[in-house]
């Protein structure tokens, strides 16, 4: 069967099919929300890992361990204390991976007071200290590995119970606080956009968009002629994320010493 | 499930704009769609995750398209910029133009019509495809989409009608 498309005589009709087209959503926020899931999916691996018996164990965790960060170690141990809500905190607020890998002790009791997960004071092990995450995370491995039985019920009633919502706002608001500052600066209000962003940055400290954001002010900062702040913050923004997407075209604007 | 955003978020968001889900809430519903699948992932067989995630956007978009419902003031409508009174600019506007027309004749469109038209029409899902993911009869796929075709013809002559009527200033 042939499209319409391409055997309608109307070309009304045609225009209103192909315009179709060109509608998609923003690469960035395609990144964003892939990086953020991901993290989701190590917490749902880490409630399958004291659920599943035997081998599953095994490939879960390998899974888990193969994501190559911390994010992994430090999101399994909250699940299975129920928060997964928590655990998306985390990813909320630390997108870079490396800032994560880097302080998992900072983020995880965070996420934990912040989340307010109701069912937190559920989870068994809601006392983790930040010293014993690892130490939780591989006991939870062993008992899953050795006796399923005592730790599934207990993963598998928090990853029921546990309300995953609270963190899709949060990120969704964060995407439109981005948005926002980006009109701005397309407006050619760029002085707006910078406010915008230090809003976003005080109300986000650990935004998963936090780079994009930095991207912003340094445009920002281009546009209104402001080029010595803008070549310094550019420079350090190329020099710490040397991947990044943005950085080619951000090392354009470092002026020469 | 990153991989699986990567593929698929285009695929979810354009259908979620498709079924009727307004512009500036594509984004939060698209990411409900994918946390509904990481939660379920070990539920979805391989090779049809695609189906899943249609499922579940179909359900998310009835969803979102009945709360707008129940919030009177549509902002849909004033986008629709009267073509005439204002030379295009750029070819850029005419196709976000041409897109607002499209969801204004899909809004018009019986659900079960709609929602196979844009699978198969504007996604371009093969009919076997579109049978599996909505758990309906081939043949059932086929007739819909004829009666979707000619739901959409007539719409859109509607819609044309009206926007011509419009750009002349509301006046015939």
């Amino acid at each position: 069967v042939k499209r319409l498309h391409s055997t309608t005589n109307d070309d009304f009709e045609r225009a209103l099919l192909s315009s179709a087209r060109e509608a998609g959503p923003s690469p960035d926020i395609v990144r964003s929300v892939a990086t953020a899931l991901a993290a989701a999916a190590v917490t749902s691996a880490g409630a399958s890992v004291a659920s599943a018996p035997g081998h599953l164990t095994v490939t879960g965790k390998l899974a888990a361990l193969s994501t190559g960060t911390k994010l992994a170690v430090v999101l399994a141990p909250l699940a299975i204390a129920g928060a997964v809500a928590g655990a998306f905190g985390v990813v909320d607020r630390s997108s870079p991976p490396d800032l994560v890998a880097a302080k998992p002790e900072a983020t995880a009791p965070r996420a934990f007071n912040e989340s307010q997960s109701p069912s937190a004071d559920r989870g068994e092990e809601h006392s983790i200290s930040p010293e014993s995450l690892p130490v939780a995370e591989l006991a939870v491995g062993f008992a899953g590995a050795s006796s399923s039985q005592s730790a599934a019920p207990v993963a598998a009633d928090a990853a029921e119970s546990a309300p995953a919502r609270p963190s899709a706002p949060s990120i969704a608001e964060e995407v439109r606080r981005l948005d926002q500052a980006r009109s701005a600066l397309a407006s050619g209000r760029a002085s707006d956009a910078i406010a915008l962003v230090s809003a976003y940055e005080r109300d986000f400290p650990r935004g998963a968009l936090a780079r994009e954001a930095q991207v912003v002010r340094i445009e920002a900062y281009a546009k209104l002629g402001q080029a010595a702040m803008a070549s310094q913050l550019a420079a350090q923004f190329v020099a710490r994320y040397p991947e990044d997407p943005h950085s080619p075209r951000l090392r354009g604007l470092v002026l020469p010493r | 499930v990153k991989l699986l955003v990567q593929e698929h978020y285009r695929f979810v968001w354009r259908l979620l704009r498709w079924l009727g889900v307004q512009e500036s809430e594509l984004d939060d519903k698209a990411q409900e769609v994918f946390l509904i699948a990481a939660r379920r992932l070990s539920d979805i067989e391989s090779g049809r995750e695609r189906g899943f995630l249609a499922g579940v956007a179909t359900r998310k978009a009835a969803a979102a398209r009945r709360a707008m419902r129940a919030r009177p003031e549509s902002v849909a409508l004033d986008q629709v910029e009267p073509a005439a009174n204002h030379p295009l600019p750029d070819a850029q506007l005419e196709t976000q133009q041409a897109q607002v027309l499209l969801c204004e004749v899909l809004d018009s469109m019986a659900e079960d019509l709609r929602t196979v038209f844009c699978l198969f029409e504007l996604e371009e899902v093969e009919i076997p495809e579109i049978a599996c993911m909505l758990s309906i009869p081939v043949g059932t796929v086929g007739s819909r989409l004829r009666r979707a075709r000619a739901e959409f013809s007539q719409k859109a002559r509607l819609v044309r009608a009206r926007h011509a009527w419009a750009s002349r200033g509301g006046s015939l």
